[in-house]
C-alpha cells in the first residue's frame, strides 16, 4: 500500500538518507527512536510537506514522489494533533469534505467513525473545550474521514496517561483492521510499538539501524545503538575465550565469569561488549541448589529493589567482581522467568539464557 | 516609594499630559457655532472626501499587503530582507517627504506619462489617495504579517494533507484563524490614513472644496484664524481616533491566539 524506497531528504544541517520501507494494507510500521533522530522529518516528507532530495514514494500502483499533499491520499496526525482552533469538532471532522474526492467516504461512513470513537456527544463542542483524550480522538476521526487508506502518526499518544493511551491503542488497531489501513507511526514508546506494529525500524541519527519485526528487533538487536533504543539492557565487556561456528564463549573479567552465547564472525581475544536484556534474566534461589560454576551464572545478592507501576526492578551485586567493583546486574522481575525466586533471599543465581544476550565487537567509541 | 509606585505615577503623568491637552481643546469649543460649523458644506465636504479618499487608499493597500505579509510571513526566498526594510521606510521617513518623494516621481518622464495618459495625480483627488497609500502600505503589510507569524504553518499542513489545495488550505484556516488581526489592523490603517497630512499636502495642496481632507482643513481654518472651526474638525479627528481604538480594543480583546491552543 505505502512503497517508500531510497528516500533521502534534509532540514538545514541535519539529513536523513536511504529508507525504504514497504507496508501493505493492514500493517504497521514503527519508527522507533529518540527525539531528533528525524521521525518527524520522515512523516512530513512522505506527507509532502517537505522536498525530498532523492528516492520514491508509491501508495498502491501510483507514484506520488512529486505530488503536492492534497494529491498523495495520505492522511498525516501530527505530535500537536493541528486540531483547527476556529472549527468546532464535528467542522474539524466534516473538514475533508468540502473537498471531497472519489475516495472520500460517505456521510453514513464518517457517523460510523464518529460513533466508534464516541464522539458524538462533543460534535458541537468548541477544540478549546476537549481533554487530551477528546483531542486525540477527533484528531483521528478527522484523519479517518478522509477516506485515505494510508496514515502517518506522529506519536499520537504521546501526551496521554497511561490507561487513556492503551484505549486508544485498542481503538487504534480495531479501526486499521475495520477499515484495512496502512499506518506508519512515530514513537518512543517501546510498548506502543510492542502493541501496534507489525515490523519496526530503528532510526538513530537520521539512519534506520535495522528494520525487522518486532520480534528480531527487540531480541536480535544488530548493533548496541538498536539496544540503546529498544530496551534496558546490561552490559558487560569481555574477550572472546572460544569461537565455534555459530556459538561462542566469552570471558568476562570483571564479574569472572563465562557467558555463552549465539555470535558469528568473532576472532579468538576479540573485545567485544556483552548487551543483556534486563527482563530475560531468570533468577534461582540459591538454595535450590543449583550449579553456580557453568556458564551464564552468576552469584548475587539484592541490592535494592525499585518498585513502578507495573514492575519491580532488583539491583543485584554480583559477589566476584575482580577488577571492577560497582558493576550491578539490573533484573526486572515482572516479565523475567523468575518463578522460583523469594524476595527475601539474600543469595540468587543470575541465569542469563542464550537468547536473552546479544554479542557486539567492541568499537573505539564503547 | 518602591519601582511599582514610581513607574505608576509615571503612567499617570502620561494620562494627565493627554487629559490637559484634550480638556485645554474642549474649553476654546464654541457652543453656539459648535453644530452650525460641524454641519456646514465645507466640514461635511471635508469629512466625507477624508472617509472616501481613507476607505480607498485601506482598500488599495489591503489588495497589496494581504498576500505580501502572507508570503513574508511564510515562506523563505531572495529579496525577503530587503522588502521587510522598505516596509519600515514610511514608519521612519516624514509623511512630508514621502509626498515630496511622489512628486518628484510624477516629474519623471514615468510620472508625466501616467499623469497625461493614466490620471492626474497631483493637486486632485487621487493624489490624497496616492499619498495615503504610500504612508500606510508599510504598516498594513507589516502588522499583517504579525498577524500571521502568529498562525502556525501546521494549520495549513494539516489541511492541505485532507486534500485542500494551498489557496484552499489559506482560506479555509490561516485567513480566519487571522480575521480578527486583519480586520484590527484594516481598522489602524485607516484612522492613520484620515489622519494624513504631510504627504496629502505636499502632492494635493490645500485648495477648500477640493482637496480638503479634515487635517488639511484644520491647517487652513488655523492659518486663516478660524480657531472655532479648527476646534470643531479636530473634535471630529479626536471623536474618530477614539471610537477607531476602541474597536480595536475590543478585537483584541477577545483575539484568539492559535499558538497557544
Amino acid at each position: 500500500m505505502l512503497q517508500i524506497n531510497n528516500l533521502c531528504m534534509s532540514a538545514g544541517n541535519f539529513s536523513v538518507d536511504d529508507i525504504t520501507i514497504s507496508i501493505p494494507e493492514g500493517g504497521c510500521h514503527t519508527l522507533l527512536g529518540g527525539t531528533g533522530n528525524g521521525k518527524t522529518l520522515i512523516l512530513e516528507t512522505i506527507a509532502g510537506l517537505r522536498p525530498i532530495k532523492s528516492g520514491q514514494i508509491w501508495t498502491g500502483d501510483f507514484e506520488i514522489t512529486n505530488e503536492p499533499p492534497e494529491k498523495r491520499s495520505i492522511s498525516y496526525v501530527p505530535q500537536d494533533l493541528a486540531l483547527f482552533p476556529h472549527l468546532t469538532v464535528e467542522q474539524n471532522i466534516l473538514y475533508s469534505q468540502r473537498f471531497k474526492r472519489s475516495s472520500a467516504y460517505a456521510s453514513q461512513d464518517i457517523a460510523e467513525i464518529i460513533k466508534y470513537l464516541n464522539l458524538e456527544n462533543i460534535l458541537r463542542r468548541s477544540i478549546h473545550n476537549l481533554s487530551g483524550g477528546e483531542r486525540q480522538r477527533v484528531a483521528l476521526a478527522r484523519a479517518f474521514a478522509t477516506g485515505n487508506k494510508v496514515m502517518l502518526l506522529d506519536e499520537p499518544f504521546s501526551a496521554l496517561h497511561y490507561t487513556m493511551k492503551r484505549s486508544l491503542w485498542h481503538l487504534l488497531f480495531d479501526m486499521q483492521n475495520k477499515y484495512n489501513l496502512a499506518i506508519l507511526m512515530v514513537t518512543h514508546d517501546l510498548e506502543e510499538a510492542s502493541f501496534l506494529a507489525d515490523y519496526i525500524s530503528v532510526l538513530h541519527q537520521g539512519k534506520v539501524l535495522q528494520t525487522g519485526t518486532k520480534k528480531e528487533v527487540f531480541y536480535k538487536p544488530n548493533c548496541i545503538e538498536v539496544t540503546n533504543i529498544t530496551g534496558h539492557y546490561n552490559y558487560l565487556s569481555g574477550k572472546v575465550s572460544i569461537s565455534q561456528g555459530n556459538e561462542c564463549l566469552i570471558y568476562c573479567e570483571s564479574l569472572d565469569c563465562n557467558f555463552s552465547a549465539n555470535c558469528t564472525g568473532l576472532a579468538l581475544e576479540e573485545e567485544v561488549v556483552i548487551a543483556i536484556r534486563i527482563n530475560d534474566v531468570e533468577l534461582i534461589n540459591d538454595s535450590c541448589n543449583e550449579r553456580v560454576d557453568g556458564p551464564n551464572r552468576i552469584l548475587c545478592k539484592i541490592k535494592t529493589i525499585h518498585d513502578t507501576s507495573h514492575s519491580r526492578q532488583l539491583v543485584l551485586e554480583p559477589e566476584q567482581q575482580l577488577h571492577n567493583p560497582g558493576v550491578d546486574i539490573i533484573v526486572d522481575i515482572e516479565n523475567a522467568k523468575n518463578t522460583r525466586i523469594s524476595y527475601a533471599s539474600q543469595n540468587l543465581i543470575a541465569y542469563f539464557p542464550h537468547d536473552a544476550i546479544s554479542v557486539f565487537r567492541k568499537s573505539i567509541n564503547d | 516609594m518602591g519601582l511599582k509606585k514610581i513607574s505608576i505615577s509615571f503612567s499617570f503623568i502620561t494620562l494627565l499630559f493627554y487629559l490637559v491637552l484634550i480638556f485645554s481643546l474642549l474649553s476654546f469649543i464654541n457652543k453656539d457655532r459648535f453644530f452650525e460649523i460641524l454641519l456646514s458644506d465645507r466640514t461635511m465636504f471635508s469629512i466625507k472626501l477624508s472617509i472616501t479618499a481613507a476607505s480607498v487608499a485601506v482598500m488599495l493597500a489591503f489588495i497589496i499587503a494581504l498576500p505580501a505579509a502572507y508570503a513574508l510571513s511564510r515562506y523563505d526566498f531572495r529579496g525577503k530582507k530587503f522588502i521587510d526594510l522598505i516596509l519600515e521606510l514610511p514608519m521612519i521617513v516624514s509623511p512630508a517627504a514621502l509626498g515630496a518623494i511622489i512628486l518628484f516621481f510624477f516629474s519623471t518622464h514615468m510620472g508625466t506619462w501616467i499623469q497625461d495618459n493614466v490620471k492626474q495625480f497631483v493637486f486632485t483627488f487621487y493624489g490624497i489617495i496616492i499619498a495615503q497609500f504610500t504612508t500606510i502600505l508599510g504598516i498594513t503589510t507589516r502588522m499583517i504579517k504579525t498577524g500571521f507569524d502568529e498562525i502556525p504553518a501546521r494549520y495549513e499542513n494539516a489541511a492541505r494533507t485532507m486534500g485542500a489545495n494551498s489557496f484552499q488550505a489559506f482560506w479555509t484556516v490561516s485567513l480566519p484563524l487571522c480575521s480578527k488581526s486583519i480586520l484590527s489592523t484594516v481598522i489602524f490603517s485607516w484612522a492613520k490614513a484620515i489622519g494624513e497630512f504631510g504627504a496629502t499636502i505636499t502632492i494635493a495642496g490645500t485648495m477648500a472644496m477640493r482637496t480638503e481632507t479634515l487635517p488639511v482643513a484644520i491647517y487652513m481654518r488655523l492659518s486663516a484664524a478660524d480657531l472655532d472651526g479648527a476646534v470643531v474638525l479636530i473634535t471630529i479627528l479626536l471623536a474618530l481616533g477614539l471610537l477607531v481604538l476602541f474597536i480595536i480594543r475590543q478585537l483584541v480583546g477577545g483575539k484568539m491566539n492559535a499558538s497557544n491552543k
